[in-house]
């Protein structure tokens, strides 16, 4: 069984919730080497320019070389933070279950890790790029599961249970969640964000059409040329947004209108979690508190969005959007867990 | 009859042998775009390296309309050879913007600079690459197999360098100086379409026109319109 309330040990909890916090910050600091355009600023992998990567002189890390450089040093804590959590629970836990998924935690972040090389090694191909931010979000839903497994009041008998359903519904909303965070990766990773640069509408329109993308590239060319470049534009930036300007293809259109799309479907449901919530179990402060600030993290996602067009991509907006996506996807995550734990009485 | 089929030989040996010089003036219509300062403060090394902050090369266009770094060459052309190859990293910019190389032709790589560098190519139909340019490295040599249309060679440590190559399996290309002139010498006596090149207007806004070069100095000149606002 998952649950032994003997076995509470205070320190491994809060080794948990430093890796899970540490993981966060790193799906932050990966956000910003995307937004940057960094990601290839170190062209060799484990290596940094020739050097032992932890050997490489601060002085070195200039440009875009502080992000990527930064991103893979944060990464190691990370990796090591995850390492010794595995190890102690192995020494200290004869728990199977948390055996299995503190084992399942780090051989995610060593496969990230792996997949972090090769996306440097084959020049950020999409569905590299893609998986290595997407697999990042699973792995910091695992450190999540780790600091709720090792916690006390997890391994407390429960004195207040929830309507099964809850469960049910937190289950759909973290997968839609999980669904809305792979789109987001690929249309970014494949430099779909900017197709548009008007919200709601997408070039002018509310549902694009495939057939109209020679008249949507002529209009956003006319933008582009007006806002973007022929200005005194103060963008900072300005030197990372060139291939985000390429032409609008079909494939980029579709991820793009489907990210878009996906949003509104996920503020549907979860603002439908929060009321059922609101309805069924009132007297729960735990999810009242927990779906409330999933309600307002999305809410602060879709104006974070909007503002990502708005600003034309700007570098900070954007990668608050991508660092806020993580965190509702692990708040999700959390009541998913918790209202598994307290669906059933037995 | 004799004097008609030599005359007949000469014209042809003539025209096998005599070859024409192509020059002329790319021009910009319209208002010209404030040329923007890049923002070098990521590198002091970068900053540190110009008196005066240095300007975006993306449209370079002087007093009297003439731009530089327009890359033009003579389409479906034979032959030539094109002068060495030579891309500098100097004060954190590319030196030219603009350069044309023949395949297989080595282009040689430097880093004047104090800094690290990475040479990221964007490359389509030769293979990418990107490799590492610390300061101790200063020289190093790539070549492409494949003629290629412009694309970008980029730094991604310091975001605003970027300069353009373009591939040709003949040797008769230019990149117009600051005065918006380019020759092209040697060129074959014959007709031909010459094309120009601009980074801001790329491969969906070159200009063509077509050519006559006879022994001596054929015309072309090209002027890019900025595009106009949509009424």
């Amino acid at each position: 069984m998952i649950y032994q309330p003997e076995k509470y040990n205070s320190k491994l909890h809060a080794w948990s919730i430093l890796t899970m916090i540490c993981t966060f910050i790193l799906i932050f600091i990966g956000g910003l080497v995307k937004s940057t355009e960094s990601g290839l600023s170190v062209p060799d992998w484990p290596t940094t320019y020739g050097e032992n990567m932890f050997l490489f002189p601060i002085s070195n890390m200039v440009g875009g070389v502080l992000y990527e450089h930064g991103h893979r040093l944060f990464a190691s804590l990370v990796g090591a933070l995850i390492l010794i959590q595995t190890v102690w629970i192995f020494l200290i836990d004869s728990n199977l279950w948390l055996k299995r998924i503190s084992l399942f935690t780090l051989f995610t972040v060593i496969f990230q890790g792996i997949l972090g090389g090769l996306t440097v090694h084959y020049l950020l191909p999409v569905w590299i790029s893609a998986s290595h931010g997407t697999i990042a979000q699973t792995t910091l839903c695992l450190t999540v599961l780790l600091t709720i497994i090792t916690s006390q009041s997890w391994n407390k008998k429960p004195e207040l249970f929830l309507n099964p359903k809850i469960f049910k519904i937190a289950l759909a909303v973290t997968i839609l969640i999980w669904t809305q965070l792979i789109l987001g990766a690929i249309m970014r990773h494949s430099e779909a964000g900017l197709i548009a640069f008007d919200y709601p509408t997408m070039n002018g329109d509310i549902i694009p059409k495939i057939s109209k993308i020679t008249e949507y590239n002529n209009l956003r060319n006319e933008f582009i040329w007006e806002n973007i470049e022929n200005s005194d534009s103060t963008l900072s930036q300005i030197d990372v947004l060139d291939e985000h300007l390429e032409p609008i293809t079909s494939f980029k259109l579709l991820i793009h209108f489907a990210h878009r799309t996906w949003a509104l479907i996920v503020f549907g449901f979860i603002c439908y979690f929060w009321f059922y919530i609101f309805k069924y179990s009132k007297n729960n402060r735990q999810f009242i508190t927990g779906s409330s600030i999933l309600l307002i993290a999305v809410s602060l996602q879709f104006i974070l969005g909007i503002f990502t067009i708005w600003t034309i991509r700007d570098i900070l907006i954007t990668t608050l959007h991508v660092g806020n996506g993580s965190f509702v996807l692990a708040s999700s995550f959390y009541l998913t867990i918790w209202s598994w734990r307290l669906k059933n009485k037995n | 009859m004799l004097k008609f089929k030599i005359s007949v030989i000469l014209l042809l040996v003539s025209s096998l042998t005599l070859a024409g010089t192509i020059s002329g003036t790319v021009t910009f219509d319209g208002k010209t775009p404030k040329r923007k300062k890049l923002k070098m403060s990521a590198d002091p090394v970068c900053g540190s390296a110009h008196k005066t902050p240095a300007l975006s090369e993306k449209l370079v266009v002087n007093d009297k309309g003439q731009i530089k770094n327009v890359l033009v060459w003579v389409k479906g052309a034979k032959g030539g050879s094109a002068s060495p190859a030579v891309l500098d990293q100097n004060g954190c910019m590319y030196s030219p913007h603009v350069i044309g190389v023949q395949k297989g032709q080595d282009l040689l790589i430097k880093n004047s600079d104090a800094t690290l560098h990475n040479i990221h190519s964007m490359s389509k139909e030769n293979s990418s690459f990107n490799f590492a340019m610390p300061k101790v490295v200063k020289e190093k040599k790539v070549s492409f197999d494949k003629i290629e249309e412009p694309f970008a060679i980029k730094c991604d440590v310091h975001p605003w360098m970027k300069s353009w190559v373009s591939v040709f399996d003949h040797g008769f290309f230019a990149v117009t100086d600051e005065n918006g002139h380019f020759t092209i010498e040697g060129v074959p006596a014959g007709e031909y379409e010459i094309v120009a090149w601009q980074e801001w207007f790329k491969m969906k806004g070159v200009i063509t026109q077509k050519v006559k070069v006879t022994d001596g100095e054929s015309v072309a000149d090209f002027t890019f319109k900025r595009p106009s606002k949509k009424k």
